[in-house]
């Protein structure tokens, strides 16, 4: 944008921007629901007070252990946004993969959210036993089980998700059990049993997080909603986690403690509600 | 009705972004301020001292940036009706994330300055007659150069990862300026209007174009060689959105306007000022940005 050189158009911008906020003071604000718009919501990776940047060894959790990521993904899917008086927008069969290697796959987008004046969202970390049952055919996109490469987030061996991977190197990891010093957590299992055996147990975790900034839908709004995600949290939740003895997890059993942790590590930052 | 019709284009021309750049902005355009006694050449010491609070709605990024700038600023006569100003700024500046507590320095050459100026019109100079109301007016232009440094790594862990907080702009900026001042016996009233054209550094980030006016009114008054020179204004600026990579953000630019209240003296060859803006109105950074109070002193030596 280029701003001319005159006076008049600076007067006329501080009158329009004077009458555009008196205008919204005056103006009543009609909520239409009919009217709808998109909500986008960032999942910003962190550890602790520090930007997540793979494999980097600036890290240390609560053990005191020093680490480095080298991968982070998680899948996030049956979202919802309450609105101020308690009533809830569903988006069911959404799935998305959050893969800190790919920056488009921070930021997820709901269409279609009816107006309103959200207070509060939730969503499922992980793919819902429903889904996970369901015929290939029907498991497309960011469930696509030929599609994560060599970053495979599916176990075939169980029929499952793998629900949020983390995968470092840490010098507290003993070279007796890694070479590389390098770890490996594996989150998976829905709860259901493969080829009749026993079923697994349930680390599918909901969380709920209020929103101070309301997310505000109108038909010339579409909020961003900014979420922190503070991996230190998986290693430092409720579970401490040490990776001198917790260096490789691949079974459900063992990774409840971690899928407690991690359903505390998300944090509505900041919701922008610009006007389009 | 114009003013819509320009919010209008401004609508259509954001491209909405997730990146959250915005903070303090420490690549302001120079402002002169009234300068010292025209028709002398001068060399001295500027030190301005401005605050920002940003993000101001995140649990996690609020932060407050406190600029300062101390400055070596000099005019120069090289030819007749001809003024050349310089400014040489170095900065002492500062992040403070709110939440931790934790300081993030930034010290270091900033942009510098250089302007000249073509005295168009002095009717105190150009004839003998006695004017009621004398007017002089100064056209021209400059660029501000890259000598500060512009870095902006956003997978530095140590680096504030932020086009705004930085020591320079890493453009070459071109600057068009006008300067008028109208005298009658002891009163006086300055205009400077200055506009900031901006290119795309090499890191392939643009800052937006920059416009800064101000109006004041001055009353002189004297005793021997001493002369006090209250004044008071308003000072407004306005800058357009950035653009990365192509990109605009919409969480950038904005205005502000400030009164401003400030005093010269002038003691012989030595001239001292202060100078104080108060905001009285902004919108920055599409709300996520608070200009704060700033600060400007200066002592001067004229030759």
């Amino acid at each position: 944008m280029r701003i001319h050189f005159s006076y008049q158009l600076i007067v006329s911008v501080l009158i329009a921007s004077i009458s555009v906020i008196s205008c919204k003071k005056d103006d009543v604000d009609v909520i239409d629901p009919a009217v709808k718009n998109s909500v986008s919501i960032q999942f910003e990776n962190r550890v602790g007070d520090q930007k997540l940047v793979l494999g980097t060894p600036a890290y240390k959790n609560a053990a005191g252990e020093p680490f480095a990521l080298t991968t982070l993904n998680y899948f996030i899917s049956n979202i919802s946004l309450k609105k101020e008086d308690g009533t809830v927008q569903k988006f069911p069969n959404q799935y998305f993969l959050v893969r800190q290697a790919d920056a488009a796959s921070q930021v997820i987008t709901l269409k279609d959210v009816p107006s309103g004046n959200y207070s509060e969202m939730s969503f499922m970390v992980g793919v819902d036993s429903a889904k996970s049952v369901s015929p290939v055919s029907e498991r497309v996109g960011a469930l696509d089980v030929t599609g994560y490469g060599t970053d495979g987030m599916y176990w075939s061996w169980n029929s499952g998700y793998i629900f949020l991977k983390i995968e470092g190197t840490s010098t507290a990891v003993p070279a007796t059990v890694s070479a590389s010093q390098s770890f490996a957590m594996h989150v998976g299992g829905y709860g259901g049993g493969w080829n009749g055996s026993a079923k697994t147990v349930n680390n599918l975790r909901t969380v709920t997080v209020p929103m101070t900034t309301k997310a505000t839908v109108r038909g010339n709004i579409a909020p961003e909603i900014h979420l922190f995600v503070d991996a230190l949290t998986i290693f430092n939740g409720p579970n401490k986690i040490s990776l001198a003895t917790t260096n490789s997890v691949h079974m459900p059993a063992a990774a409840t403690p971690i899928a407690d942790n991690y359903k505390t590590m998300f944090q509505v930052d900041h919701v922008h509600n610009d006007k389009q | 009705m114009t003013k819509y019709l320009f919010f209008g284009l401004l609508t259509l021309l954001a491209v909405p972004t997730l990146a959250c750049d915005l903070c303090g902005c420490s690549n302001g355009g120079s402002f002169f301020g009234i300068l010292p006694q025209g028709h002398r050449g001068f060399l001295g010491i500027r030190y301005r001292y401005n605050s920002y609070n940003s993000h101001l709605n995140s649990l996690n990024l609020s932060s407050q940036e406190q600029f300062r700038t101390a400055e070596l600023w000099g005019r120069f006569y090289p030819a007749r009706r001809v003024q050349v100003m310089a400014f040489v700024p170095y900065q002492f500046s500062q992040q403070t994330l709110l939440k931790s507590g934790d300081v993030t320095p930034l010290r270091g050459l900033s942009d510098i300055t250089v302007l000249a100026h073509y005295n168009v019109l002095n009717t105190f100079m150009d004839d003998s007659i006695v004017h009621a109301v004398n007017h002089n007016l100064l056209i021209g232009g400059g660029t501000k150069l890259p000598t500060g440094r512009f870095r902006y790594d956003e997978n530095s862990l140590l680096d504030v990862a932020n086009p705004n907080f930085q020591l320079g702009t890493g453009s070459v900026d071109w600057i068009a300026n006008v300067i008028y001042t109208a005298r009658y016996k002891n009163w006086g009233l300055n205009a400077d209007l200055s506009y900031r054209m901006t290119t795309t550094n090499p890191n392939g980030y643009r800052f937006g174009n920059r416009f800064n006016s101000s109006a004041s009114v001055f009353y002189l008054t004297s005793l021997n060689r001493r002369s006090i020179m209250p004044n008071a204004g308003l000072f407004v600026e306005q800058a357009g959105h950035d653009v990365r990579d192509k990109v605009m953000n919409k969480q950038t630019g904005g205005y502000a306007a400030y009164l401003n209240l400030g005093t010269e003296v002038y003691l012989n060859k030595l001239s001292l000022g202060i100078s104080y803006r108060q905001p009285i109105s902004q919108y920055l950074s599409d709300g996520e940005l608070r200009a704060n109070a700033q600060l400007t002193t200066h002592i001067t030596f004229l030759f």
